[in-house]
């Protein structure tokens, strides 16, 4: 049996030119991108010309003057995505946005963490590393060693983007410190000859063709690494 | 997903006349005994996501796949009590058919979860529908409907939501636009007359 998926986080990062000042819940109200429930228990922490962060129901918005950030820990994550397309397709279509990425992290724990070990040296093996690696191998108890990090990187091209879909484990102390891991997959995108007066709909129009699918990949790529724990 | 499985979410599946499957909502008398350590629904909880105080993710990550830790001020205990999906998620794509009086139809397309290759035909509360997305509910209009786990402060429980989509109009602009340039081709055909006469 695999293990359970124990919390969730979607993201849309969107990278470009943005004005954090005007991402306050009332502009999104009138602008009918969120309803006005959604608008009475918006939180805002900040909304300020140069950073904006605030909480629209299970949406997390975080905005700096080149970086738009929504996340949510809560299904549908196809909300991120119908956000985005509302924001930047019909109200904000002269945005420059030049790369994104569409990103998912979940957290889990191992069944002990004496498997949780054995994951680290299947992805990372201790051999390659000599000496270094064999007093790894040998150690335990509270000088347990091992991975704290890898990454792997597929590099991705079409006619009209580059980019690539990076996949990252770590230990997740915040689930567990013995037995909790983390799994981190970021899909990039990067437009190819990107102009001032292209806006923003060259990204939305990749983003709203790639979204699914890519989240489809970062299930398949979860799926893999808690394979391993079964 | 399994007709026991959907029961103890409150939804049980029967046979309409062109034998399509019909999912119906389970009167609270007939739901499930459930089991230890879970609560059942009669109808669905719509979860939303209230923090009590400004809280900050562990970590921000950025397009190009390199990571902050961002200043976490309310800590671990503010990120858990962040309510987040866990387990196992079915997920459906809802277009609406019908609305009565106090419920509605919909047909609808398995998104992730349940192994169903067909469409099904459901019926929904209207009660089901968040009051904020009343307005979004006519004819046409598309949803999603999740059922699963959500996780809060180290609590669990299973919660039905519905979800209408907040499309954006260019869509609808880009397709209308779509369709103008197609008739634009088609009437720029010239077509050749098939000469019956010809022999070459």
């Amino acid at each position: 049996m695999l293990p359970e998926i124990e919390r969730n986080n979607w993201s849309i990062v969107l990278i470009g030119s943005f004005n954090p000042a005007i991402f306050h819940p009332s502009w999104f109200l009138v602008n009918e991108v969120i309803s006005k429930e959604t608008a009475e228990i918006a939180e805002v922490h900040v909304v300020h010309s140069e950073v904006a962060s605030v909480t629209l129901g299970p949406l997390r918005l975080d905005v700096q003057r080149n970086r738009f950030s929504l996340q949510t820990e809560q299904s549908p994550e196809i909300s991120l995505l119908d956000f985005v397309l509302r924001v930047f397709g019909d109200l904000l279509p002269h945005s420059q946005i030049t790369q994104f990425g569409i990103n998912r992290t979940v957290y889990f724990r191992a069944p002990s963490s004496e498997r949780r070990t054995q994951l680290g040296r299947t992805f990372a093996p201790t051999i390659p590393w000599g000496a270094f690696g064999e007093r790894i191998e040998g150690s335990k108890g509270v000088t347990l060693g091992g991975m704290t990090n890898v990454s792997m990187r597929e590099v991705l091209v079409e006619a009209a983007w580059s980019g690539h879909c990076e996949a990252r484990l770590m230990p997740a102390y915040e689930i567990d410190a013995d037995t909790g891991i983390q799994t981190h997959v970021n899909n990039h995108f990067e437009l190819k000859d990107y102009t001032e007066g292209d806006g923003a709909m060259a990204a939305l129009k990749v983003l709203k063709n790639e979204f699914e699918p890519r989240m489809e990949r970062c299930e398949e790529i979860i799926l893999a690494v808690l394979g391993h724990l079964e | 997903m399994t007709a026991s499985a959907l029961k103890s979410y409150g939804f049980d599946v029967d046979t309409d006349e062109q034998n399509q499957s019909v999912v119906r909502r389970l009167a609270f008398e007939e739901l499930a005994e459930p089991s230890a350590g879970t609560r059942v629904f009669s109808r669905p909880a719509v979860a939303t996501a209230v923090s009590p105080r400004p809280v900050s993710t562990p970590y921000t990550f950025f397009s190009d796949g390199s990571s902050l830790r961002a200043p976490s001020p309310m800590g671990l205990r503010a990120w858990k009590a962040i309510p987040t999906s866990a387990g196992k998620t079915f997920e459906w794509e809802g277009l609406v058919l019908e609305i009565q009086d106090a419920s509605f139809s919909a047909r609808l397309r398995n998104i992730k979860g349940a192994k169903a290759e067909y469409d099904e035909i459901a019926q929904f509360d209207l009660a089901d529908v968040p009051p904020g997305d009343r307005d979004l509910l006519h004819p046409g209009g598309i949803f999603r409907w999740v059922i699963g786990l959500e996780s809060r402060s180290g609590t669990r429980q299973r919660y039905s939501r519905i979800v209408f989509r907040r499309l954006p109009a260019w869509t609808s602009r880009s397709l209308k636009k779509s369709e103008k340039e197609l008739k634009a081709l088609v009437s720029g055909i010239q077509w050749i007359k098939n000469d019956a006469t010809s022999t070459g």
